[in-house]
């Protein structure tokens, strides 16, 4: 008898290959061993400081989108970046593009969210102009991605969060007719309005100006609206999207953006203006009407503009269902035409009752009168409404303090100053939160709204003189303090002993986008004025040694025994530092310096917790104090000098080994057993 | 993957480790088919085959307590597999320089053996499982199902239009892609099952 085998058919292999590798084993076993959640990454796009790549979710098995940031972000970068994934993940809507997940790969923050395939609005709008595509190109189509859209932007305006960077790059349409809003990269959350929760993500964006941290203009230009350009001085609200959402109308109905202009500026003028062509000059067959929407929504005066997106879309919504739209002020004529239209059958002897009825309407005139008793009724309703709303922020106020608190403990001013703005405007009697907004104006040299503030306070006595002395000197909020006043200032605040100001005012100036010549210039003045009582005790004669190379990036303070504190050096852009043979104690002045190479020898350092330069290759301790080496661990060094330091431990020296030279003095270590340790390196020993 | 893994070496393990009649059943049980089946891609006729199927079984009795696994370099298949063509062409050889005069045929099944290397060996491993595995799950599972959809089943695995197979047997194009959904499901599901069981 032949064997079974011998029928086999070799084509039922095929059905071996279809057994997914998951399927082998039981889901259960499958998730437990997963170890790394994302695979198979490929890169999709990068903006300023994020990219996105697609992955494969090996928990779920789908393929979603990655977004992460790139190697050289800063932590405040990374904690915008943060709050930009916490704010998308509190907005649930259809129209929303949806976040799965979010975590830290080591520091790197990164977040997951749906994946669409299609294209933005901004292509598929350039596809129909070229003729490549009729997908979307009936007007009506794309109204309904523009009303869809308006859903989203209306559903994050009742959550308290203005987008702020509308424009069709940022709508992705999925193949199948899904419209998202993307990129909350830049959104803010209003504070007085969102909930709770949100709070955390208040004030994202690291200053009330127009520019981010690498002087690149927030928003888009060619759809941002005049006041977010820095030309115009008006708050950032609702009309602020729906100006975006004017001009992305725009663009839909010609296929234009409403501001073009060969360089940045004179774009910025433009839109500053309101200088753009009107639709129809462009396409003479855009509908009346929606143009008139369109010119109401992109007004220069927000007070011009909708209220609100839900007004704005309800136009579109009546111009799509054949109704006049408001913004065109239609006139009965035109009404009557609409009208006929929709209902042709019953138009004509409708006309006729139209002519009787006008014959009526004389009477209704009377009628009129009716209506504005009801309209004062409402308003009368509104008022009360308002103030509810606001006896109920009142007890939300001093949260907002609190925060503000923290944030100004943190030196994270931007934050303080807008937190203290809305505790004081959710409640006016908060004496303690006009305090802090008084200082906080102290420190941005706004001497006028300074006085404002502490007068409201009415119990700081000092500080307000000081306010009220400096808006002598200089009244305009607007503009800086010159380097001598401001150093006048800063020791206006070390005499009175005001040594929040002072720190506030170090750190200002520190972190603040100023020239490489007036940093230097501040650095020197301020460090002088800091150190000025040591200087004036026993080293009177001694002036500053400061220097710095421009082209080899070395900054040299050494040989100045009286400097004990240069916090002004924070975000200093030096790779190399000297100080040695002076009286700091520890490395917070070196805070955000991109330093490689760092010369401490010869000063009062006895530890290096506040040592926070990671990227650093050499570091000189010699004659310190310091004798525990377990912050080196973190590093990758190559050039150490510990000889006539404390060190005596070799327990964390063998664990360098990226240690090309190590310099220690005789006796400090058994030399033999240290070469056995680290092998690779030179080890030099001083007398 | 790990569960994998596992089960193939606890079952060589009670294998090499206990050299008790029961596991060794078990063994022939699950392997035999495979084997032969291999012996047969080697280009051995029917006849011999079954020869060759015992002198590879007492080889890998003997040789067991030999084997090493070691992960990535060497699996059990292509251990077995070596075995196997090792086993075949020394009895090719063996035959050949014994009957000079009617050697032609053996020769040239020597010939193309000297031909296959470790990796074609490798590969040769691999594809026979992974059809040993699937039949021998059809032939588990193809009972449950009524004779219409078995063979509407079977013939699919050669046809690829479903409007071919609706008209061959006189159903509907709906019909036969339920067929063949709800059997390549319960099949699927079989063939994961002994490649576990068999530890693959």
């Amino acid at each position: 008898m032949s064997r079974i085998e011998e029928g086999f058919d070799k084509k039922f292999a095929d059905f071996f290959d279809e057994l997914d590798e998951l399927d082998e084993m039981p889901l259960l076993d499958t998730i437990a061993s997963i170890k790394t959640r994302y695979c198979d990454f490929e890169y999709v796009d990068e903006g300023g400081i994020k990219v996105i790549k697609t992955c494969r979710d090996l928990k779920t098995g789908r393929v979603v989108a990655m977004a992460s940031l790139k190697k050289d972000a800063s932590d405040q970068e990374k904690e915008a970046f943060l709050k930009e994934a916490r704010l998308t993940a509190a907005l649930q809507h259809p129209n929303i593009i949806p976040l799965h997940d979010l975590g830290l790969k080591g520091r790197h923050p990164w977040f997951t969210m749906k994946f669409i395939s299609g294209s933005s609005l901004e292509k598929i709008l350039g596809e129909i102009q070229k003729g490549n595509s009729i997908y979307q190109s009936d007007l009506s189509d794309r109204l309904d991605v523009f009303i869809k859209v308006c859903d989203a932007i209306a559903y994050a305006h009742s959550r308290g969060v203005l987008h702020l960077d509308i424009k069709p790059d940022n709508i992705q349409i999925s193949e199948y007719g899904d419209v998202l809003v993307c990129d909350w990269g830049l959104a803010r959350v209003m504070a007085a309005e969102c909930d709770e929760e949100l709070l955390e993500c208040f004030t994202f964006n690291p200053k009330d100006t127009n520019l981010t941290l690498d002087g690149v203009v927030k928003g888009t230009p060619g759809y941002m609206a005049p006041e977010q350009t820095s030309l115009v001085k008006v708050k950032k609200g609702v009309h602020t999207d729906i100006f975006s959402l004017g001009c992305v109308l725009y663009k839909i109905l010609c296929f234009r953006k409403p501001f073009v202009g060969d360089d940045i500026l004179r774009l910025m003028e433009k839109t500053a203006t309101c200088d753009f062509r009107k639709p129809t000059e462009i396409e003479p067959s855009i509908p009346l009407s929606l143009e008139a929407v369109c010119l109401k929504a992109m007004s220069l005066d927000p007070k011009d503009r909708y209220e609100s997106v839900v007004k704005l879309q309800k136009e579109i919504l009546n111009y799509r269902k054949g109704f006049a739209t408001n913004a065109e002020n239609a006139t009965l004529l035109k009404i009557m035409g609409l009208w006929i239209k929709r209902h042709r059958a019953i138009s004509i002897a409708t006309i006729m009752l139209v002519f009787i009825s006008l014959f009526a309407a004389s009477f209704a005139i009377n009628n009129l009168k009716l209506e504005k008793i009801n309209a004062l009724q409402l308003a009368e309703k509104m008022s009360i409404e308002k103030e509810f709303h606001i006896k109920i922020n009142k007890e939300a106020a001093p949260r907002f303090y609190e925060r503000a608190q923290i944030a100004f403990n943190s030196y994270n001013f931007d934050d303080a100053v807008n937190f203290s703005d809305s505790a004081v405007e959710l409640d006016p009697t908060l004496k303690e939160a006009w305090r802090l907004k008084g200082i906080l104006h102290l420190i941005y040299q706004q001497f006028g709204a300074a006085i404002q503030a502490l007068e409201e306070n009415g119990d700081s006595p000092k500080q307000k003189k000081i306010a009220e002395d400096f808006y002598k000197i200089k009244s305009d909020d607007d503009i800086p303090l010159s380097l001598p006043q401001f150093l006048e200032l800063f020791n206006r605040g070390i005499k009175d002993k005001q040594y929040a100001i002072v720190g506030g005012l170090i750190h200002y100036k520190a972190y603040a986008d100023i020239t490489l010549k007036e940093r230097i210039d501040f650095c020197k003045g301020v460090i002088v004025a800091h150190n000025n009582y040591v200087r004036l005790i026993n080293h009177k004669d001694k002036q500053l040694n400061f220097s710095y190379d421009k082209s080899t990036r070395d900054l040299n303070v050494s040989n100045n025994p009286w400097v004990q504190t240069a916090l002004i050096l924070q975000n200093f852009p030096a790779r190399s530092a000297n100080l040695s043979h002076t009286g700091i104690s520890n490395f917070i002045c070196f805070r955000n310096q991109p330093l490689r190479s760092l010369d401490v020898s010869n000063t009062e350092i006895i530890e290096l917790n506040t040592l926070e330069n990671y990227d650093l290759l050499r570091l000189n301790l010699a004659h310190t104090s310091v004798s525990n080496l377990t912050r080196l661990r973190d590093m990758s060094l190559r050039v150490l000098d510990i000889s006539h330091s404390s060190v005596r431990s070799k327990g964390v020296l063998k664990d360098l080994k990226s240690l090309e030279r190590l310099t220690i003095h005789k006796g400090q270590f058994d030399v033999e057993e240290l070469r056995k340790y680290l092998p690779d390196t030179k080890i030099i020993v001083v007398p | 993957m790990s569960q994998e893994y596992h089960t193939r070496q606890t079952l060589l393990y009670k294998l090499i480790d206990s050299n008790d009649e029961k596991s060794w059943d078990d063994f022939v049980k699950y392997y035999e088919g495979y084997i032969y089946v291999v012996i047969r891609s080697l280009g051995v006729k029917q006849d011999v085959a079954e020869d060759l199927l015992q002198d590879v079984l007492v080889k890998v009795w003997k040789s067991l307590p030999n084997y090493e696994y070691r992960e990535g370099v060497c699996t059990f298949r292509t251990w077995l597999c070596l075995v196997i063509k090792s086993t075949v062409y020394n009895f090719f050889r063996k035959k050949s320089t014994r009957n000079d005069n009617k050697n032609v045929d053996y020769d040239a099944t020597l010939h193309s053996l000297d031909n296959i290397t470790e990796p074609e060996i490798n590969k040769i491993a691999e594809l026979e499982w992974k059809s040993y595995i699937s039949n021998m799950a059809w032939e588990n599972v193809k009972d449950e199902f009524s004779e219409q959809s078995r063979k509407i089943f079977e013939a699919s695995v050669h046809e690829e239009s479903n409007q071919a197979l609706a008209d061959k047997f006189d159903v509907s194009t709906g019909a036969v892609r339920v067929y063949k959904s709800r059997v390549k499901k319960v099949l699927l599901r079989e063939i994961s099952r002994l490649n576990s069981e068999l530890g693959g």
